[in-house]
């Protein structure tokens, strides 16, 4: 038994991806553990994208291995069902009503009709898109695609999973969104890991992950540059040679978490 | 009402309609038959009744039309599944076999086996020869498809212009090959050759409604089955993937199925085109484009339409017959147009 609790994690080992002569990721060491809510910062072209493809196995890397709840090889329909994965944008233009759209998330489930409507309900109500329901999804701005997406990815991962702990995995969720959906989302990303689902999001605003993660990852040229709680990673030495900009990093005056301000 | 109500309700009209018009295509013609002596004949042919209409119509109906009207329903059927089937796979409602080449490329093969399988075994018995058209039709098919889908996909499924300009040097190319197998052909030959180009179902015999029976009725009924994976597969490569599909292998799949419909659709009635554009595009309009709705209802719409075509190519200018093709070009290409139309923002 004890073994088993160990292996649920979603664990990246030293994970490569080389093309050519470029190392688009470089020995990449990375544990996300159920229950907690992990982000992912860096500059353009860091690496951030590579890494999720590899981890939703999207792509192979060069050398290493990813490890879900312990095991590198599962079949695809089994990972659906432990690994929901949101991506920047989606390609999707037959008019679907976004109440479909998120029904396609339960494809790799096995529940009844009914079941699968009432939980794309429920999902879309959590991401405030019920209202949304009978639109068709190319009439939607790309604020509410978002918001219909992830409710769709919520909704795939919605059940306890036979084979081990659920993962969500978001490239970059608040993109396109106003500041009051950025914050929903956020605050949904931590209720999720507070029901027991690891989540890892790559993000570029540092206050939010700041304000909302357990843990942050800094990549710089494919490489790990740091990680740690936010007020470990979060100061004004790290993100200035990370990010190279200037910025004080003082207290939030309501949530105590590190507040940056650019210079 | 809810879209799911009005897919079943659309199932079930389409599935009400398709043995009318069975029935009315079987009776229209230079001898019209009525409906009742129809299904008197079609009865006792089951065995169920013992009917005394009369010889000639029972003659027309068994030999004739009946034939013409089943090879109809399955090739529209099919040429419609897999017009619906191309555009899931393209993740584009553009894609249709005569537009991106695959039909004129499954021709060419059917034209090579006519052509030049009939100086080889001249006098092999028809079934082989028939087989050898279907075959190399086939392999046309297979080999369109495959590098329109190459040429044309991106990560953000085909480009609309790509893969109509591959259309175009596809169709370009085979015509080309067509010509040089006009200009090496006999008389016979290039009759055939002609009728091949056009489109037609006079050419009906229960030997090709076999062929079409044996091949065509499996792919539909595999292809349907794809529905949800194909529902999968509009949202992208990767998502579809995220949602535990096999992409790569559903997508030699489909290829595989697609030209197979689409060659042996080619090798016994000709280029028909358009069936594969309309059919799906109405139905969406109706009922949105969940595939576990299109695909079945595509399939009867499908052979409704090619009936329906038949019926005019036969009468219109009776007593000769127009080719089908020039029907359902003449009705399908201005709706192809309005479609671009339509999107000349997004294409451009």
């Amino acid at each position: 038994m004890d073994r088993v609790e160990d292996s649920s994690t979603l664990e990246v080992r030293h994970v490569s991806v080389q093309i050519g002569n470029r190392k688009l990721l470089d020995d990449i060491n990375l544990v996300i553990k159920p229950g907690e809510v992990v982000s992912i910062l860096g500059p353009n072209g860091a690496g951030k994208s590579t890494l999720m493809k590899v981890i939703s196995g999207e792509r192979e890397p060069t050398t290493g291995d990813v490890l879900l709840n312990g095991r590198g090889d599962w079949p695809l329909e089994q990972q659906a069902l432990m690994l929901g994965v949101l991506p920047q944008s989606s390609s999707l233009s037959f008019p679907f009503t976004v109440e479909e759209v998120v029904l396609l998330g339960r494809i790799p489930c096995s529940s009844h009709r009914e079941e699968n409507l009432m939980i794309a309900r429920q999902a879309l109500e959590k991401v405030d898109a019920f209202y949304l329901k009978d639109r068709s999804y190319t009439t939607l701005s790309g604020g509410e695609r978002q918001r219909v997406h992830m409710a769709r990815v919520l909704a795939q991962i919605w059940d306890e999973a036979p084979q081990g702990k659920r993962y969500l995995l978001l490239d970059e969720p608040t993109s396109a969104l106003d500041p009051a959906h950025q914050q929903l989302t956020l605050k949904m990303a931590r209720q999720e890991a507070d029901q027991g689902i690891g989540v890892m999001v790559i993000m570029h605003d540092l206050n939010l992950a700041a304000r909302y993660s357990d843990r942050i990852v800094i990549l710089k040229n494919g490489k790990l540059a740091a990680e740690g709680a936010p007020h470990q990673v979060l100061t004004p030495e790290t993100i200035g040679e990370v990010f190279e900009i200037e910025v004080s990093v003082s207290e939030h005056p309501a949530y105590h978490c590190p507040l940056v301000v650019n210079h | 009402m809810r879209r799911s109500h009005q897919g079943a309700l659309l199932l079930t009209g389409l599935a009400i309609l398709l043995p009318v018009m069975v029935i009315v295509s079987i009776g229209v013609g230079a001898v019209p038959i009525p409906a009742g002596d129809i299904l008197t004949i079609l009865f006792d042919r089951l065995g169920l009744i013992h009917s005394d209409v009369s010889n000639q119509s029972a003659l027309i109906v068994e030999s004739i039309r009946l034939p013409r009207t089943l090879l109809g329903v399955i090739v529209g059927g099919a040429l419609a599944v897999a017009g619906a089937s191309m555009q899931g796979l393209f993740r584009n409602p553009l894609a249709d076999p005569s537009i991106i080449g695959v039909s004129s490329g499954a021709a060419l093969g059917a034209g090579i086996a006519i052509v030049l399988g009939g100086m080889l075994f001249a006098n092999a018995p028809s079934l082989i020869q028939s087989y050898s058209i279907s075959v190399l039709a086939f392999g046309g098919g297979v080999l369109t498809t495959w590098l329109v889908y190459k040429m044309g996909s991106g990560s953000n499924g085909t480009s609309v212009a790509t893969m109509l300009l591959a259309g175009v040097a596809i169709n370009a190319l085979a015509g080309a090959g067509m010509g040089m197998l006009n200009y090496i052909a006999d008389d016979t030959m290039l009759r055939n050759l002609t009728f091949w180009q056009m489109g037609s179902l006079g050419g009906a015999t229960w030997e090709l409604v076999m062929i079409c029976a044996t091949f065509l009725i499996p792919v539909m009924l595999i292809l349907i089955r794809y529905g949800q994976v194909l529902n999968a597969l509009l949202l992208g490569e990767s998502e579809a993937r995220h949602l535990g599909i096999n992409v790569q292998k559903i997508k030699l799949t489909l290829i595989f199925l697609t030209a197979l419909a689409v060659g042996v659709s080619v090798s016994v009635s000709g280029i028909i085109g358009f069936v594969g554009l309309v059919v799906p595009h109405l139905i969406r309009l109706a009922v949105g484009p969940d595939h576990r709705i299109l695909l079945p209802a595509s399939a009867m719409l499908g052979g409704i339409l090619l009936l329906g075509a038949d019926m005019v190519a036969r009468t219109i200018v009776a007593p000769a017959e127009l080719p089908i093709g020039i029907v359902t070009a003449l009705m399908g290409a201005p709706f192809f147009l309005s479609l671009l139309w339509q999107q000349r923002k997004r294409i451009a």
